[in-house]
């Protein structure tokens, strides 16, 4: 057997399929600049996912216009038809009314606020399910910026990791790469809040010593003037201590519900004044990037 | 089809098809379905050109798909790479063992080729990451490949239509293999 025989198109297939992509992995960095030849396609993506939200709300509105239609017309023809025009426009008032009740709610909300907040819709997800990404219709045009803190009514939906001129998308609380700065209400003691799994978020680099209880409540800290201070994050549902460790395991479910989520405010501007702590801590985690995947 | 024609289909054609089908996976189905697990749409098309192209060919849109993809996720480009490459080999050797040009032979590779990812996915969650995956998700484990072999058919049947139109049939055949 001669070892020295080769087919020189397989190794180049081994390396296409093996090595590049290991070596790649590898040798990735924690880089917050966006790879330049994906640029185009997340333009692109943002673009279709608008154009599909765009779609899908118009042919809900004519859908349900037609059912309600058809419904009425079960019932009696002449009547029927008035009380069908009748009840679909009831229908679309009643639709519109929530909605606008929604949108008041928001408004004074935006109002009430001592920050400049601009509104979004959501117009797409992540890929992947594991992965908690929310896209939404509004960029770099409407003045968004990577790092932006993303709030509704409820408390914090999370942070903008990627821009467009026409979308971006958040990184929301509970996804595994995400990290906030934040503390504990009652006793003030300070962590960051991780994300975990779909419903839940971990309060990690809390001492063992800190006074932490189940049902306190997480707030922003507002370190680093990306997020205002004093923005919910969630409420502690379990507390672990292990007998030996540092740290302690404390679990948060975030104070928003985020798979139900239709419209989100985006800070463009915070008037927090500065904080004694903002100076920067080394090795300190913060919201600043998201921490994203890389070699151990 | 030989020439820009074939450039064209491969270059422009269907990573503007994977965009589309990738926005009704992450927009449209958001948008009717909620939160409910997702059908790995880029799979399937991935899953159709291991069928009936060459190994080339789909090698070089395995890279073209991840970068298509990076634009859809946070998860790093890397990492969606190394996933498509898994995918594309697996299914490469499987198809030079066992060959079928049939939509029975496509659904099932697609099946598992979903079922693959997923694996994938969770192995680099788990092993590669600094933050780890910490839960997984059997529901979508299960869900997911199902989905997507129920609606691999119009996806197929279009697949099969355009490869008509563009004349790329003559592609379709055992025997494009690595060697």
């Amino acid at each position: 057997m001669n070892f020295f025989t080769f087919d020189i198109r397989k190794v180049f297939a081994g390396v296409l399929l093996v090595v590049l992509p290991l070596l790649a992995i590898n040798m990735q960095k924690n880089s917050e600049e966006e790879l330049w030849f994906t640029k185009p396609f997340s333009w692109s993506a943002g673009l279709i996912q608008n154009g599909f939200h765009g779609f899908s709300s118009g042919v809900r509105g004519t859908t349900s216009m037609y059912l309600n239609l058809i419904d009425v017309k079960v019932r009696n023809k002449q009547l029927e038809e008035d009380l069908a025009r009748l009840r679909a426009e009831l229908g679309s008032v009643t639709e519109l009314k929530l909605e606008n009740q929604r949108l008041n709610e928001l408004l004074g909300f935006k109002q009430a606020s001592a920050h400049k907040l601009i509104a979004a819709k959501i117009v797409g997800r992540d890929l992947l399910p594991d992965h908690h990404t929310l896209t939404i219709d509004r960029g770099t045009e409407d003045g968004i910026k990577k790092n932006m803190a993303v709030i509704t009514t409820g408390g914090v939906v999370g942070y903008i990791f990627r821009t467009e001129s026409q979308s971006s998308q958040i990184l929301l609380l509970t996804d595994r790469y995400a990290a906030i700065d934040s503390i504990i209400q009652r006793s003030r003691a300070r962590g960051v809040i991780e994300g975990h799994t779909r419903e839940l978020a971990r309060l990690s680099h809390l001492k063992r010593s800190d006074d932490v209880k189940e049902g306190d409540l997480v707030v922003t800290s507002g370190l680093f003037r990306i997020f205002p201070k004093g923005f919910t994050l969630g409420t502690v549902t379990s507390v672990e201590r292990s007998q030996y460790g540092l740290s302690q395991k404390v679990e948060v479910a975030p104070a928003v519900d985020l798979s139900n989520l239709e419209e989100v405010f985006v800070i463009t501007e915070t008037h927090d004044p500065p904080t004694p702590e903002e100076a920067p801590i080394p090795d300190a985690p913060s919201q600043k990037e998201p921490k994203k995947a890389s070699t151990q | 089809m030989r020439g820009t024609g074939r450039i064209f289909y491969h270059i422009l054609f269907i990573p503007a098809l994977l965009i589309l089908l990738t926005g009704i996976q992450t927009s449209l189905w958001l948008q009717t379905l909620g939160p409910f697990p997702t059908p790995q749409f880029w799979i399937v098309v991935l899953t159709y050109l291991v069928i009936y192209r060459s190994f080339w060919i789909t090698l070089s849109m395995g890279y073209l798909f991840s970068i298509v993809l990076t634009g859809f996720t946070i998860w790093p480009f890397e990492y969606i790479l190394t996933s498509s490459m898994v995918i594309v080999g697996c299914s490469q050797l499987l198809k030079d063992r066992i060959y079928g040009s049939g939509p029975n032979y496509f659904f099932a590779l697609c099946g598992w080729n979903v079922f693959l990812f997923h694996i994938c996915y969770t192995a680099l969650g788990v092993i590669k990451e600094d933050i780890p995956l910490a839960r997984v998700s059997v529901f979508d484990f299960i869900l997911s490949p199902l989905l997507s072999v129920l609606l691999a058919f119009p996806i197929f049947s279009a697949l099969r239509i355009l490869d008509r139109v563009f004349n790329e049939d003559e592609e379709s055949q055992v025997g494009n293999s690595i060697a």
